[in-house]
């Protein structure tokens, strides 16, 4: 037999009491009455109870002042409401307030049989309760844990950023700190070698030569390390702009042929004629394909071959370079990008050692770039290096261009003026030579833009938008970017250029716009450059609809005003007399069907009104609704066109009746 | 008359070793260990180039710089600014500073007074013989 339960109950009335005692031990329970509210709650001090059953009307306290005072001092106590007829309401605010049920009082203690019940199903909730708190603890708990884990998380995080910080700062002092010994070493190495204190034996300079090298090897381990620190620490600012891979690359063989030839090795490159640009630091790119390719010629004796290829790819340019060298062995590979991981490869004698930096930072300059760096090798056999850029796309590049030209501005507390350039007649051009010739003549332009740009002052962004921008971006005050734009507009202004065999000029006009004292954002300093160059703009050829179709009405006007036209749009007659006293427009469309007033008399009253008699009108008619003989009139000096239409038909027939003025 | 240059450099010997250079290429050396001594130095007597360090105490060779610039009589002098942190000193120089060059440490001697014959001789009034 299980314990009984044991019960307090609240009630003042001494039979009910009693009653209710003998129902409730019969069914396992144990009851303590108590006649009044403080004589139950002074029990509650010394003795334990899992229900409380309270009547809500005792001599002394309200029941729920009570239940009140129970929560306070047992909180999540099972509390049961007895209330008498048509007390309901005070019984179900008393739910609010914590109870876990309630049960009404019948006249004949009929009640009883279902108390038992009611206090057992209100347990099960408290044990149901207990249980979802106990839970919901639980996850606070794990919560707690996790965040407390995060925080730590977070302080290591910062105590690493910070050691990150450190070292970083370590490097590039240090790097400072010997580069001035560095300097001095050099220096009088180079002085006793020139013979300046005195003559040298040949011994000697050969041992000076020794030095020199080893200073110079010295010199490039600091820049490695200081640039693998700085990438590292996310410090390094890309200056990323238009760059011609073809142009990379000669560049790239011009200063290391000398290399290659020494080595008896041939360098070659294959570059298609029509490759794309890239979107790239041209600085970090040459960086990184100098260290390539000097790599492939180190790692490769003559007779041999070092081949710079370039592929262009769907949305990115791919650069590799191949040699016939001693290859990498398979297991090597993957350490080749790692820092310190120099993969020990036999270099023929004489040749310089590396850092072991160089592919890290190549690795990291590429990904920076957003492009990728990977190697392919046959031992004894040679190597494939490559690495993708992502290819030019104007306008987000343009756009990256002026706002990290301007954010490195910003940090510097330098100025920044973007010089823009228009070409005057531009659409002219392109209608007197085609698209492609004007093409090519802007490419003529870019080159001797560049030319007379000097490089350091600034960095051209074309932009050929809408065919007609450059933009010169520069870290130049107010006066500077004047002069840029000057000597930019005279340049150009005096040079000849040839189109299909004919020697034209091409006028340019000029804005510029300068940070801080303009603009003090990207879009503001365009936006003043733009405000400058937008010229007078001829009025554009208004059209009216007049259509009682709103649909077709909505489709007519959106479908002229791409095409550079001004549309006014009417439901019906009257309302198109009344928009045409007002407006000026250059030629009508008239639907015949319309309601209130047809396409024929809006016609009429238009050719009778002197002020509005010369504007060309097209009458649009589905078949058989032409009426012209019927009113007697000259079909001739109508424009139809015939529903359904085909809009090219249409913007024909508007060229046709505008240039020839028929009515 | 040989060119005078102003050697400005806060390292002592690496001082000597650039004048001992440009003495043997018959240019005639002054010496100063900062900003604020190459300034009293030219008070005195006006060089037709200077070669200076960019860190030094006292006062930098940026601040040399700007303080030659704001002198119609000293404004036009050119500058040669070693540094020894490359990055970060070409981007202060980036404005268009004609008469300034930045060399980085170590540099090469022979690239040294390359740009020395260049600067003087494209500076009125300056000889590039040495």
């Amino acid at each position: 037999m299980t314990t009984p339960i044991p019960v307090l109950l609240f009630e003042d009335d001494e039979g009910q009491a009693l009653l209710t005692k003998e129902a409730l031990e019969k069914e396992g329970f144990l009851v303590d009455v108590c006649a009044t509210g403080r004589e139950g709650l002074s029990r509650l001090l010394s003795h334990e109870y899992r229900v409380f059953l309270i009547d809500m009307k005792l001599p002394d306290i309200s029941g729920a002042e009570v239940l009140r005072r129970i929560n306070t001092m047992k909180p999540g106590a099972v509390s049961v409401i007895v209330t008498g007829h048509g007390d309901e309401v005070a019984a179900v605010e008393a739910m609010k307030t914590g109870a876990y049920d309630y049960i009404v009082k019948s006249p004949y203690m009929g009640h009883l049989a279902a108390l038992p019940t009611v206090i057992r199903e209100s347990m099960d909730r408290q044990h149901l309760k207990q249980e979802r708190e106990q839970l919901q603890s639980e996850v606070w708990e794990q919560a707690r844990l996790l965040e407390e884990r995060n925080a730590e998380l977070r302080r290591a995080n910062e105590e690493l950023k910070r050691l990150d910080q450190v070292k970083s700062d370590l490097v590039s002092m240090v790097s400072h700190e010997l580069r001035t010994p560095l300097a001095t070493i050099k220096e009088f190495t180079a002085i006793l070698a020139d013979q300046i204190a005195g003559p040298v034996s040949p011994s000697q300079q050969e041992y000076l030569g020794i030095i020199k090298t080893n200073i110079d090897r010295l010199a490039r381990i600091i820049d490695d390390l200081l640039d693998a620190a700085k990438i590292e620490a996310g410090r390094v600012l890309l200056r990323r702009g238009f760059m011609d891979p073809a142009a990379l690359v000669a560049h790239i063989v011009q200063s290391l042929q000398p290399l290659a030839d020494s080595q008896g090795l041939v360098l070659e490159t294959r570059v298609p004629p029509s490759i794309s640009g890239v979107f790239a630091d041209t600085d970090r790119i040459t960086q990184v394909l100098v260290n390539l390719v000097s790599n492939a010629i180190k790692f490769t004796s003559g007779p041999g071959r070092v081949t710079i290829n370039v592929e262009e790819q769907a949305n990115e340019v791919q650069f590799n370079v191949t040699d016939t060298g001693c290859g990498i062995a398979a297991e090597d590979l993957p350490k080749l990008f790692q820092k310190f991981q120099q993969v020990r490869r036999e270099s023929p004698a004489g040749t310089t050692k590396g850092t072991g930096l160089g592919l890290v930072i190549s690795k990291r300059l590429v990904e920076l770039h957003g492009g990728r760096i990977g190697v392919t090798s046959v031992k004894g056999a040679g190597s494939t290096f490559s690495f993708t850029l992502p290819k030019y796309h104007v306008e987000e590049v343009f756009r990256e261009y002026l706002k990290s030209g301007l954010e490195h501005a910003k940090q510097q507390q330098h100025h920044f003026s973007i010089i823009v350039l228009s070409v005057v007649n531009f659409q002219e051009l392109k209608a007197l030579y085609g698209l492609e010739e004007t093409t090519r003549l802007l490419r003529e332009l870019e080159t001797t833009l560049k030319e007379t740009v000097r490089r350091g002052a600034g960095d051209i962004v074309i932009r050929w938008q809408r065919g007609e921008m450059v933009v010169v971006l520069a870290e130049v005050d107010k006066t500077g970017s004047e002069s840029i734009a000057d000597r930019v507009k005279r340049t150009v202004g005096a040079r000849v250029f040839t189109v299909n065999d004919r020697q034209i000029s091409v006028p340019i006009l000029t804005a510029t716009a300068t940070y801080p004292e303009e603009a003090a954002t990207d879009e503001e300093l365009l936006r003043l450059t733009e405000r400058q160059l937008r010229r007078p703009e001829k009025p554009k050829t208004s059209i009216m609809v007049v259509d009682d179709e709103p649909k077709i009405r909505q489709f007519l006007k959106e479908a002229l005003e791409l095409r550079e036209y001004d549309v006014l749009a009417a439901a019906n007659g009257p309302d198109a007399l009344e928009q045409l006293k007002r407006s000026r427009v250059d030629l009508v469309l008239l639907d015949v069907m319309m309601p209130v007033m047809n396409g024929y008399e809006v016609y009429h009253l238009l050719k009778e009104d002197p002020k509005t008699k010369e504007i060309p009108v097209i009458i649009v008619t589905a078949k058989g609704e032409r009426k012209d003989r019927e009113l007697g009139i000259d079909s001739s000096s109508y424009n139809y066109l015939s529903k359904p239409f085909q809009l090219e038909d249409l913007l024909a027939k508007i060229r046709d009746v505008l240039q020839n003025g028929k009515r | 008359m040989p060119a005078r240059i102003l050697v400005v450099e806060d390292e002592p010997e690496l001082r000597r070793a650039i004048t001992v250079r440009l003495t043997a290429a018959g240019f005639t050396c002054d010496t100063a260990g900062n900003g604020k001594e190459a300034l009293l130095h030219i008070e005195r007597t006006r060089p037709d180039l200077i070669v200076a360090d960019l860190l030094m105490p006292e006062m930098n060779g940026h601040e040399l710089v700007q303080q030659l610039g704001t002198h119609p009589g000293t404004a036009a002098i050119p500058v040669v600014v070693l540094t020894a942190l490359p990055e970060q000193s070409r981007l202060q120089w980036a404005q268009a500073l004609m008469r300034v060059r930045v060399l980085d440490k170590p540099f090469d001697s022979a690239q040294l007074l390359a740009i020395v014959q260049e600067l003087l001789r494209s500076t009125p009034g300056g000889s590039s013989d040495g």
